[in-house]
């Protein structure tokens, strides 16, 4: 547990190194500042929830696969993949420093624009959801670009349809019906809409989707990173 | 049969990549003892970097033998790594980590205690002033000789140095030679890939050719180069006269007596081949093709 702990540690260092950290507050915070001026406009709750699902995604998708074009670029990765440093530990610490930035930024946004009257937890398990979830699909679509520019570019479709598909339906703009659930950030969405607006929802299939989806998407970015990345 | 004094035993060793015709190693066998320095010399292509990824443990899916301290490769685990140190033919670092910080990611890779001092080896290879500065200010040289102290950071058994003394001048590929052979006497196992027959000859105990996935010759520097140049001297006078001479019975030779008495010596120089000439008559191709 020390050396997981100490690996997250150092993940945090190495973001923050290449100002990742950095970057992802200035954001949020300009966010903030224009949630925190328009709050007396109306009920912000639906722009706060796209807000917090575009902010803590971008963070986790964009920025895990920036963290490993830059290793990639400079040769570390291999010298990482001949020390004693797991594939997994690398991945999940990782994974998890860029969640919980992902956590901190949207709690910010959420703190601005209503102080402390909403449901914390569940706002903070949904948005971590949506960060875990989102660096998982980073990871999983980095082997089919070999730079970050390619990776961008990819990613419109892929983004999309993760990311914008749940968000336009939580918006109205149409319904999903049943087939909402075949989508990972689903579960995050449904939590983090109780959390700031109180709407009844299942929160067993909420927390029950989260697992389910990280445990699928990691399965599938492990083994993706271990074919395309480790072995080349 | 398991050599107790063998430290890696590679039998057959074949290895295709999947989307490849044909195999890139086509049955290599070697042995290296424990505690010796072996050379791998090839061209660029001929399988070296493969050969090397196969022993790094990365390319698992491989037919044939590799055996390490006695054990299948297959069978070990994560604690491999701290078995090996890899030195790699071009600087690999967190560029925005100073060097110490650099040394401290990789040791807490590590279990506890198997570690050397961060400052003693900043100071063996003349880095101590810059171990704070970010890796990003230093030169290439600078950041090679960060990629060899990393690599024996942990203190491992095998040493890999993939083109060790590339990028740097010629006082620290010295010391860097130097800092390998001392390393020997310690006991360790040193790979070492490299295209510089003289950094070849000089550090490694014996040495394989490679050529297109094949071993084509392993055997001691000083026996290639003996069993492949002339046994003869060739004698400068200053008249600008020169002969070669059998070194067989050269002191009953009456040639070789009179020739030395026709006028002043300039140069007096045997006939040994030179590795790299060795590895073309050997293998018709050239180290750096």
């Amino acid at each position: 547990m020390t050396t997981f702990l100490t690996q997250l540690k150092w993940q945090f260092i190495l973001l923050q190194k290449n100002n990742i950290i950095s970057i992802s507050f200035a954001v949020t915070f300009i966010y903030g500042i224009i949630l925190f001026f328009l709050r007396d406009v109306g009920s912000l709750d639906k722009l706060l929830v796209a807000l917090v699902l575009l902010d803590p995604s971008v963070i986790g998708y964009f920025f895990i696969a920036l963290a490993i074009y830059i290793e990639i670029k400079h040769g570390i990765l291999e010298a990482l993949f001949v020390s004693s440093l797991s594939i997994h530990q690398l991945l999940i610490t990782r994974i998890l420093s860029l969640s919980i930035i992902g956590t901190l930024c949207s709690l910010l946004m959420a703190f601005s624009v209503k102080g402390i009257d909403f449901h914390i937890l569940e706002y903070s398990i949904g948005s971590f959801g949506v960060s875990l979830l989102s660096a998982l699909l980073g990871l999983i679509m980095l082997p089919f670009a070999k730079e970050f520019l390619k990776f961008a570019l990819i990613s419109i479709p892929s983004f999309l349809l993760f990311i914008n598909i749940p968000l336009a339906a939580y918006l109205n703009i149409f319904d999903l019906g049943p087939l909402r659930y075949i989508f990972p950030v689903q579960g995050s969405v449904d939590l983090i809409d109780y959390a700031v607006s109180d709407t009844v929802i299942h929160h067993g299939y909420a927390y029950g989707s989260i697992v389910f989806f990280t445990l699928v998407l990691y399965y599938v970015a492990y083994q993706l990173f271990q074919k395309k990345i480790v072995q080349q | 049969m398991i050599n107790l004094k063998s430290m890696i035993q590679v039998k057959n060793l074949v290895f295709q990549y999947p989307k490849n015709d044909g195999p890139t190693l086509k049955g290599l066998s070697f042995e290296i003892d424990k505690g010796e320095i072996f050379g791998f010399l090839g061209p660029s292509g001929a399988g070296k970097s493969t050969a090397q990824k196969v022993l790094y443990k990365i390319y698992y899916d491989y037919q044939g033998s590799v055996r390490v301290d006695g054990k299948s490769l297959h069978d070990w685990d994560k604690h491999y790594f701290e078995k090996i140190g890899v030195g790699f033919e071009l600087p690999n670092h967190y560029l925005k980590l100073t060097g110490r910080e650099n040394l401290d990611l990789f040791a807490t890779f590590y279990p506890n205690g198997k570690k050397r001092n961060v400052d003693a080896l900043f100071e063996m290879v003349d880095l101590e002033s810059d171990i704070d500065k970010a890796v990003e200010t230093y030169s290439k040289g600078m950041k090679m000789r960060l990629n060899f102290i990393r690599a024996i950071q942990h203190d491992p058994d095998i040493l890999f140095f993939d083109e060790p003394t590339t990028g740097l001048d010629p006082v620290n590929a010295h010391k860097i030679k130097q800092h390998i052979l001392n390393l020997k006497a310690k006991g360790k196992t040193i790979f070492v890939t490299t295209h510089s027959m003289e950094t070849a000859d000089q550090i490694c105990d014996r040495v394989s050719f490679i050529v297109d996935g094949e071993l084509v010759v392993t055997d001691t520097p000083k026996n290639l180069k003996s069993k492949h140049g002339k046994k003869a001297v060739k004698i400068e006078l200053a008249n600008e006269q020169s002969k070669e001479f059998p070194l067989k019975s050269l002191g009953e030779n009456a040639d070789f007596l009179s020739f030395i008495k026709q006028g002043e010596v300039r140069r007096i120089h045997t006939l040994e081949a030179s590795l790299e000439e060795v590895f073309i008559q050997v293998t018709g191709k050239s180290l750096k093709s």
